[in-house]
């Protein structure tokens, strides 16, 4: 039932998130971040249930970290989302089955060149401008295709993700108050809540 | 017969000749020294190159193991490669598990542990190395040095390799407790200077602070060795 969306614009990429973790018919938390960082310029968010959001979220981290540590520098965010891709990918036909979530990678590159990616836990993966995982898709992509334009401000981008919160807000059955937005750009991750 | 072929066999005055083979393997390797101060620790190591067509600033001897934990050796170039890319793999695994960072202490007794592995396996040799490996442990800087055997100590400076000796008479001499990084710095060139051939170039450095590792680049060295070389 997450709620994830992001977009890309002219020098930074934008991934929002919904807090909310519920349990049956329980509002456990509202403030969960559900986007991790996994470096100063790079940021996955991740839609799934608690555990295997977590379980996976902590495997790319580490990995990532490790193959920093093994090469000498960290990879950019096309290396970054085919290697993502590959740990879903590899899950599949493996013992313990597929990753459990979907997620949303994004982050800008030493050149300034900002990227989002979209996967999900087959192994698909999509280099995409505008986005969402989850129920979010519904509500959201048309608006989000109405509003882009290339080249977008930071502010404007901000702007439109305002709009998707209200959308969310105001048609998805499920309550959604609080979203926590992060902003890639080449100076690093801005965070705040909405 | 021979007690020296097999690792497995124990020689009749209780020695494991393969391990003390391993150690020779060692104290043939390149010269390197860890210093530690009061906020800080610094590893320096001696580069040769093979040939003069061999760029020498492309080879890296200090190994970083996590973003304030780095390591180094004396011995087989390649074993090294090979530790220190398990140990990078525990300190990841570290974390998943235990959600924090490794101390020092663990990951020497984690690296020591591997090379212990191999002095009881047969088919296999011991890791030709000994190590150095600097980190922090509670917020304090600790050095821990580890041979083939599998032992591992904790040191407040030491040297390994050709002419550990030399340099170790040298630290027992000039270190004392709590030395600012600027100073160990100074200290760890000196050591360095005295026995690697001349040129700043064979020299690499790298201070591992609380949070982070800093690796001297080029002209750094440089002028360190200069400064060194004024002050003798």
């Amino acid at each position: 039932m997450d709620s994830i969306f992001g977009l890309q614009g002219g020098d930074f990429v934008i991934v929002a998130c919904d807090g909310s973790i519920a349990h049956s018919i329980l509002k456990i938390k509202e403030t969960e971040d559900k986007i991790l960082k996994l470096d100063d310029h790079k940021i996955f968010g991740i839609s799934g249930e608690g555990a295997d959001r977590n379980s996976f979220g902590e495997l790319v981290h580490k990995n990532h970290c490790l193959i920093r540590y093994k090469t000498g520098s960290y990879m950019n965010l096309q290396e970054t989302a085919h290697f993502v891709r590959s740990m879903y990918a590899q899950a599949i036909r493996s013992r313990d089955g597929p990753h459990q979530c979907n997620g949303l990678l994004g982050g800008v590159d030493s050149d300034g060149t900002p990227s989002l990616y979209w996967l999900d836990y087959l192994g698909s993966l999509q280099k995409i401008t505008r986005g969402a995982q989850g129920y979010a898709n519904y509500f959201l992509l048309g608006l989000l295709d109405n509003q882009y334009k290339p080249n977008l401000t930071k502010e404007e981008g901000i702007e439109i993700i305002k709009k998707c919160i209200k959308e969310l807000q105001t048609r998805f059955l499920i309550a959604q108050n609080k979203f926590i937005v992060k902003i890639v750009t080449k100076q690093g991750i801005e965070a705040f809540t909405i | 017969m021979s007690y020296d072929t097999a690792l497995t066999v124990f020689s009749p005055d209780g020695q494991l000749f393969q391990v003390e083979y391993a150690m020779e393997a060692v104290k043939r390797g390149l010269c390197c020294v860890g210093v530690r101060g009061k906020d800080a620790i610094i590893l320096g190591v001696e580069k040769k190159a093979t040939s003069k067509l061999q760029d020498v600033k492309t080879i890296k001897k200090v190994y970083q193991l996590d973003h304030n934990l780095c390591m180094t050796f004396s011995g087989l170039n390649a074993d090294a490669r090979i530790l220190a890319n398990q140990t990078r793999l525990q300190c990841q695994q570290y974390k998943i598990y235990y959600e924090d960072d490794p101390s020092v202490d663990y990951i020497a007794k984690f690296t020591s542990q591997q090379q212990q592995k191999f002095t009881q396996r047969g088919g296999a040799r011991p890791y030709g190395i000994s190590t150095l490996i600097a980190g922090f442990s509670n917020n304090k800087p600790k050095l821990f040095q580890t041979d083939p055997s599998g032992a591992c100590s904790e040191w407040k400076a030491t040297s390994l390799g050709k002419s550990a000796k030399q340099v170790k008479d040298f630290l027992e001499k000039h270190w004392r407790e709590g030395l600012h990084e600027k100073d160990a710095l100074l200290l760890t060139t000196k050591a360095l200077m005295d026995v690697v051939e001349s040129g700043n170039k064979n020299i690499e450095l790298c201070v591992i602070r609380k949070n982070e590792c800093w690796f001297l680049n080029e002209n750094e060295v440089e002028e360190l060795t200069k400064i060194t070389a004024q002050l003798q």
